[in-house]
């Protein structure tokens, strides 16, 4: 379960480029709950995936994963309950080092960094067995410099590396929005395959009105620093936002 | 003949300083001048080490564990203090410059009348380059292994993206200390080197080497094609010799040693600029075209 419990941010605060974030935001999602988050420019919607990820620090109120508070824990401590895709394809991988490379990163996430060979056999044949699954020919080329993948295929490795290591929670930042329709279409896909079935909270950032209610149970609208709507199920269908 | 082979020699040597600049400078993507105070530092512990008649192997690693500190410190200053690079590793360059000093309780020590590594007699030359080129292939060998293991594929997967780290729940400042550390202490030992190479240890002897060390990485970087990271460390040490068989060589045209910083300083620039300018070039071309 994630819950954010009455969060509060202000940024520069007392100062004439104030900006107020949130005012007492409160939500909660359950396990395997797939939630779309809409909202205007500047609602502060990658400023709650940042509180959640550790990246920023809220102002006041607390942020529990599973009943832990973690509201403080340094980010990359917490960074094994969580995935995450940013809407840059370019932010997710590391272009220098090769597919292989990039994803045995991930996959040893939990995993202490000794002086163990980073990339064996096994890990190897699980790799390609996983990227078989993305169908864009990845396993060929586990060699390859991830800065030589197209934008699709980065943020496809991207996702993979997010979710690879089992997160409770998964944020996604506008994953589509950079790429071209048809790699939108395979990252969505992906992105319903890789959440079905799974216990992993999603929450995805979307501008897109039709993939905010195709995809996932749920969504919400942050407006003015709160949750302005919240609606599940059959309703979505009907929703008109005004931002 | 003899020239050409103790060149090559120098050359090895500074390689190693190259491969450490290497491990900040393109790894670790930290624009690092701990390196010169580092280089220093390995000459100053390694020279009063063997002028007090310590065996100069224990001397040499001795000399690099202690400039492995050197190392950590910028790394403390850069990721607790919250300085940037560049200027932390200039602090520590600076402090040591007074500690090199302390140390060595002098501005130079001579190492004429001790044992080193390497035989100072007119015949040996050959069997020196050879040592070094031992030296050189060990560290070269432990370096890219180390490389291969999680903890050191997780230090270049910081360097090429230090937020993807993060969000993969990686300390991604305890890796930067430990890289910091490791070219320090390599750093260290080619200064160590040097001062048995030459046969003193002088304060001022890192003064400038890091253009040295830049200029030995890009000009490696065009002697290679490959692309693997294995073959660009590997590398640096080709483009350390044909550094010094270049300066050799203008030496011996007549260039002024005086001269010889700016010349240095020149072909660094030059070769670091030159990816940008040919692009450059490219693109007036076209656009005079189109
Ligand atoms: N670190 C920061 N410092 C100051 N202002 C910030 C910072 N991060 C975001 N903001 C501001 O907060 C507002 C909300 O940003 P953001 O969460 O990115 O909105 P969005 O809902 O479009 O994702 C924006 O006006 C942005 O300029
Ligand atoms: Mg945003």
């Amino acid at each position: 379960m994630l819950k954010v419990e009455n969060l509060y941010k202000t940024f520069a605060k007392n100062k004439p480029d104030e900006k107020n974030i949130f005012n007492g935001l409160n939500f909660c999602a359950k396990a395997g709950e797939f939630i779309t988050i809409i909202g205007g420019n500047g609602a502060g919607k990658s400023t709650l995936m940042n509180i959640i990820s550790g990246q920023t620090l809220p102002d006041k109120g607390k942020i529990y994963v599973d009943g832990s508070d973690i509201t403080y824990t340094p980010q990359h401590r917490r960074a094994k309950a969580i995935g995450r895709v940013f809407q840059d394809p370019l932010k997710g991988t590391a272009p220098a080092l090769t597919v292989e490379e990039n994803l045995a990163m991930a996959m040893l996430k939990n995993s202490p960094k000794s002086l163990k060979f980073a990339i064996g056999q096994k890990i190897s044949d699980q790799m390609k067995q996983k990227l078989s699954c993305l169908n864009l020919g990845l396993q060929d080329r586990l060699k390859s410099k991830v800065g030589l993948l197209s934008g699709g295929q980065r943020q496809a490795l991207t996702l993979l590396m997010a979710t690879i290591a089992e997160p409770k929670v998964l944020l996604l930042d506008e994953p589509t929005s950079a790429l071209d329709p048809k790699s939108q279409d395979n990252i969505l896909e992906l992105i319903e395959k890789i959440s079905n079935n799974s216990t992993m909270i999603t929450l995805m950032i979307t501008h897109n009105m039709e993939h905010a209610t195709r995809l996932g149970t749920r969504t919400i609208m942050i407006n003015s620093g709160k949750i302005q709507m919240d609606i599940s199920g059959s309703q979505r269908k009907n929703i008109r936002p005004n931002f | 003949m003899n020239i050409l082979i103790s060149t090559i020699t120098q050359g090895l040597i500074y390689a190693i300083l190259g491969i450490g600049v290497y491990i900040t400078f393109r790894i670790l993507n930290f624009a690092d001048m701990t390196a010169e105070g580092s280089l220093g530092l390995g000459g100053s512990v390694c020279a009063v080490l063997v002028s007090n008649a310590v065996n100069p192997v224990t001397s040499i690693i001795l000399a690099g564990f202690i400039g492995s500190a050197s190392g950590l410190v910028t790394g403390v200053l850069h990721t607790k203090f919250k300085i940037q690079p560049i200027l932390s590793g200039i602090l520590t360059m600076i402090a040591l410059y007074s500690i090199n000093l302390k140390i060595m309780g002098k501005p130079n020590i001579s190492l004429i009348e001790s044992e080193t590594i390497f035989s100072s007699k007119e015949g040996d030359q050959l069997i020196n380059l050879i040592l070094m080129a031992i030296i050189c292939l060990i560290i070269l060998v432990l370096l890219i292994l180390f490389f291969k293991t999680r903890l050191g594929l997780s230090i270049r997967a910081t360097g090429d993206n230090e937020e993807m780290m993060r969000a993969l729940g990686t300390n991604t400042n305890s890796k930067k200390q430990l890289a910091l550390s490791i070219s320090g202490g390599i750093c260290a030992i080619s200064g160590a080197l040097l001062s048995l190479n030459q046969g003193y240890s002088d304060v001022n002897m890192g003064t400038g080497t890091i253009v040295i060390a830049l200029s030995s990485i890009v000009i490696g970087e065009a002697l290679t094609c490959k692309n693997s990271f294995q073959a660009k460390l590997v590398s640096v040490v080709f483009g350390s010799i044909a550094y010094r068989l270049i300066i050799t060589l203008v030496l011996n045209l007549g260039m002024n040693p005086q001269d010889l910083k700016l010349f240095t300083a020149a072909v660094a620039a030059i070769l670091l600029g030159l990816p940008n300018i040919r692009k450059t070039i490219k693109r007036s071309v076209i656009n005079a075209k189109s």
